[in-house]
């Protein structure tokens, strides 16, 4: 009775309520038994628009992806995609500026400059201090001289009058987000200004915002764990450019041009590479509406290939050590398959067995039992899923043991899995907390967002988490004996740990 | 409910787009009024004087529930520092009379549900998340955990491990350390506020202790339960009933703390690290909550530093491309509130970013800021406050600690009305006030071998060993 009633509703508003465009495809999710209430629409240009309404407060959350990050930077640019993000608050031709004509003028000559102090710097030992010194001078002579045509922050000073709240970005190595959240009174405006944003962008104080992210850069190697990742990726991926830091190696970011982001821009930030993702109070109809208005005439951007360097088959186990000022840490790497292989749900229920709570294996025995940790973490896709990636294992021991004794207990448990089924009940277990994070997520606005984007941006399919989630409670004891034999082997791992330099170590750790 | 009723009034208002700047450069439209009621909490107390908030949300099927305890880090007795921090860890950790921990958590577990706990100076918690019908369970456990920890021997073990790691691993983090020598130096080595944990500490805390922690301040007329979700609310408070009435009152004493003796003026104090990108504090005296000066101060920090647009930003950040993380906030505690500016610098750029900083600091004493900025400050303020409350379950949270914290009675109700109230004069005369050389000194972390120049120009150097 409610099935044909809600049937008869969606007709109702296909026909009557969305007075769209033609060529607009719209589907609204009808198994909300299963799925959340999502509407899509997918604009003539390819760009795609996910809308769920939630009324319980009058805000909204909107998340802009692109299907592309640090993953897609070319050799010897490393860092572009998160820079650019960072660009991509610098206004438009409109915003930001108080005259572009005069404005563009002084930049193009910024930008001349820069390439020549590159130029200077890549003759290495050779390069004349006395030349780079003069060139840096012009820079910053032409960055005063820009100054007087910048409005500085205009971007963020917009978004602050209308009530924004969270105003962000984030790049991955797979994807870059665009987030904000408004009162819900906003809507409008969001769209105007992200269509300015996105459609006539500017990066201005290109070269400043480099140091910038050179501050960044620096404050991840000050971590231990950052920089141990860092290295871990290095050595799992041995071509594949899941190996570079998503932030990018110093010596790439600090001679990025401007130049170099505009045409990444042109290349990735296209129509049909970018999906907007609405969360909160608002009309679904409506929202399309807008997205109609302000953004069916993004450029649709030009096929390109999607190549990137094949790692060569591994040769065996890889181990290395890290010197660092700081206690012990440990990161150990599979190579495996991404979600395109039909074993995903079963790495995530070996994550789950392993590594999700208080009973979970590997904290029953290396923190509880054996108490040879603090802190010990399975996960099953790192750094990010667009290509083959990596189950990691993370232990931190605790002092007097070592990095070598948790490791063993960790291939202990690993060898378990691999010759005695785990018991229904365990693979049970794993499904409800998953459930239920599922559900728990949805009590926030911008979680939902966030999933929903990930998954349609990366994945072709916003149903992707609830669909694996449904997926892991079909995984049986022999699916993860068989996985984890498969892929859990000495040969395909790599090893890597702090070992303490510095005072603390001297003294025996005390 | 007084917290309630006129907060509707406050989130209307501030919807409307209070201090809606005109965007020059795009032509944006007016946005409509917005219309909000919050629901009301049910409010109830139980004989034994256990206060209840609640609130149904059946936007999902879900139940979360937050207790707060009147106690926390601030009353550590002398000699165990850490015992509320460890009490609460072990509280979760170590079973209750009618659970093993591994009963609890093998339960808990495969209802996917979660108890936590948390220790804070001025209160602890625990949180409840269940899917709704398994809360009576869920809640069994939740009850006897408050009621009857059993405090295991073998878990206060671990738990105690847990510690001892941690404070070997505590100068890892550059900043985490700076931040917390920092605060040593504001508050003095030995006051409730600034004491660190010690090896020494830790292992003088015995089972003894953590059981004395927990007979003393779990009573139910010394906490609150604020709990959301998808329940009918007299079926709720049943299960509450049925679970907690027979949780016994009893009187609490707590440590008074002591006044702030502990004055580092001047002082720039260096520690030597292997760091890339060099952590910088600069602190000061604050007002604390109860103080008249607590809004004006707000804008004032939302001025210096309150959205990508504010002083610090972009003159440190944006312009002079000096730091990726600039910041200043307020730490209001009472006996004496703490006032934090940050930043992280490459080495040789320290004493410029430094400079910088103190400058725009010291700027907002001299001169007037314009209305146009002053309106974006507040603006800022009042939407960042209106986002903490998404949820019903964020809403109680936030409301029951605030209440608890001390903060004025009518402190939702008037918050958007004061700080529309305040005026450049206001923001000129707290950082006169506020911002003074006065109690006022530098902390770091930094590489000598990357050092160029001496900090000399910021004041007087003293060397911290990281200890």
């Amino acid at each position: 009775m409610i099935k044909l009633l809600t049937t008869a509703l969606f007709l109702f508003c296909l026909q009557f309520g969305f007075a769209l465009n033609a060529q607009t495809q719209v589907t609204k999710e009808t198994d909300i038994q299963k799925y959340p209430a999502v509407t899509k629409a997918v604009l003539p240009n390819g760009m795609r628009i996910l809308v769920m309404e939630n009324k319980t407060a009058p805000i909204v959350s909107f998340y802009t992806y692109f299907g592309t990050g640090n993953v897609d930077n070319e050799m010897g640019k490393t860092g572009l995609a998160h820079l650019l993000e960072h660009m991509a608050f610098k206004g438009s031709e409109t915003v930001g500026t108080n005259n572009y004509r005069k404005e563009k003028v002084i930049l193009d000559k910024m930008d001349a400059v820069a390439e020549q102090i590159n130029f200077e710097r890549d003759k290495g030992s050779s390069s004349d201090p006395a030349v780079l010194r003069k060139l840096k001078e012009q820079l910053t002579a032409l960055e005063v001289e820009a100054a007087q045509y910048t409005v500085e922050n205009e971007f963020q000073q917009i978004y602050s009058g209308l009530g924004a709240r969270g105003l962000n970005a984030y790049t991955s190595a797979d994807v870059t987000a665009y987030i904000v959240s408004l009162p819900a009174n906003q809507l409008e405006s969001w769209f105007i200004i992200e269509a300015d944003r996105f459609k006539n962008p500017v990066f201005r104080g290109f070269y400043k915002e480099r140091d910038v992210v050179m501050e960044e850069l620096r404050m991840g190697l000050n971590r231990a764990g950052t920089v141990l990742f860092y290295k871990m990726l290095a050595s799992a991926f041995e071509a594949h450019p899941y190996r570079n830091p998503v932030i990018g190696w110093q010596s790439d970011v600090e001679r990025l041009l401007r130049k170099d982001a505009e045409a990444f821009y042109k290349k990735h930030y296209t129509a049909d590479n970018a999906v907007s993702v609405i969360v909160g109070d608002v009309n679904a109809g409506e929202v399309i509406k807008l997205a109609e208005k302000y953004f069916a005439d993004i450029p649709k951007g030009k096929k390109h290939g999607d190549y990137k360097t094949h790692d060569p088959k591994r040769m065996g186990e890889r181990r290395a050590e890290v010197l660092f000022e700081a206690s012990p840490l440990m990161y150990i790497a599979y190579n495996k398959p991404t979600y395109h292989s039909k074993d995903d749900a079963v790495f995530q229920v070996i994550e789950g067995i392993l590594s999700s709570g208080r009973t979970s294996k590997l904290y029953k025995s290396l923190v509880e039992d054996k108490q040879l940790a603090v802190s010990v973490d399975a996960s099953a896709a790192y750094p990010a899923v667009r290509y083959d990636n990596l189950f990691i294992f993370y232990a931190a021991p605790r002092a007097p043991h070592t990095v070598f004794e948790c490791e063993e207990a960790i291939y202990e448990e690993i060898e378990k899995l691999k010759t005695q089924p785990v018991k229904q009940e365990e693979i049970d277990k794993v499904a409800r907390q998953i459930e239920v994070s599922m559900i728990s997520s949805m009590t926030s606005n911008a979680n939902m967002a966030r999933t929903l984007g990930t998954n349609e941006i990366i994945m072709n399919n916003w149903r992707y988490s609830w669909d694996l989630s449904g997926a892991v409670k079909a995984v049986t004891p022999q699916d993860i004996m068989r996985v984890a034999s498969k892929y859990f082997t000495k040969d395909n791992r790599s090893v890597i740990w702090i070992k303490q330099t510095g005072a603390a170590a001297q003294d025996g750790g005390k | 409910m007084k917290y309630f009723k006129t907060f509707t009034l406050v989130l209307s208002a501030a919807l409307l787009g209070f201090a809606h700047v005109q965007a020059k450069p795009l032509k944006l439209p007016a946005p409509e009024p917005l219309k909000f009621n919050l629901p009301e909490p049910v409010v109830e107390r139980l004989d034994n004087g256990l206060t209840i908030y609640m609130l149904e949300d059946h936007s999902l099927p879900l139940v979360r529930a937050f207790m707060l305890i009147d106690s926390g880090s601030l009353y550590d007795p002398k000699g165990k520092t850490g015992l509320s921090d460890f009490a609460m860890e072990a509280l979760r950790e170590g079973g209750t009379y009618k659970y093993t921990p591994a009963e609890m958590n093998a339960e808990l577990e495969r209802l996917g549900a979660r108890i936590e706990t948390d220790s804070a100076y001025e209160y602890t918690s625990i949180s409840m998340r269940s899917l709704a019908e398994d809360v009576p369970a869920v809640m069994d456990i939740f009850a006897d955990m408050i009621k009857a920890p059993a405090f295991n021997p073998e878990k206060v073990t671990i738990v105690r491990q847990g510690f001892m790691e941690g404070l070997k691993r505590r100068n890892d983090d550059a900043a985490a350390m700076v931040s917390r020598e920092g605060r040593r130096k504001f508050y003095g080595a030995d006051h409730p506020l600034g004491i660190r944990e010690e090896p020494e500490t830790i292992n003088a805390i015995a089972i003894a202790d953590l059981k004395g922690f927990h007979s003393k301040y779990f009573k139910p007329n010394n906490a609150v339960l604020a709990v959301a979700g998808n329940f009918k609310a007299h079926e709720m408070l049943s299960l509450i009933r049925s679970e907690l009435s027979d949780w016994k009152p009893g009187g609490v004493v707590k440590a008074q703390v002591p006044p702030v003796t502990a004055d580092e003026t001047g002082k720039v104090f260096v520690i030597n690290k292997t760091v890339e990108n060099a952590p910088v504090l600069i602190l000061g005296p604050g007002p604390d909550r109860q103080n008249e000066d607590l809004i004006k101060h707000k804008v004032l920090n939302s001025v210096l530093s309150g959205s990508m647009g504010a002083r610090l930003t972009v003159e440190v950040r944006t312009k002079r491309g000096l730091a990726y993380s600039v910041y200043s906030y307020l730490s209001p505690s009472t006996p004496k509130g703490m006032f934090i500016t940050g930043l992280g610098t490459k080495n040789n750029t320290v004493s410029e970013a430094t400079s910088e900083a103190l400058r725009q600091i010291d700027l907002l004493k001299i001169e007037t800021v314009s209305q146009e900025e002053l309106n974006r400050a507040k603006s800022s303020l009042i939407d960042s406050f209106i986002f903490n409350f998404q949820t019903p379950y964020d809403i109680l949270v936030e409301v029951i600690t605030y209440r608890h914290l001390g903060y004025p009675e009518d402190y939702f109700a008037t918050y958007t009305q004061k700080v529309s109230e305040v005026t450049a004069e206001d923001v000129k005369a707290a950082a006169k006030k506020w911002f003074t050389d006065e109690g006022r000194f530098i902390i770091m972390a930094v590489d000598p071998a990357k050092t160029t120049g001496s900090f000399a120009d910021l004041g007087e150097i003293t060397e911290l060993k990281a200890d």
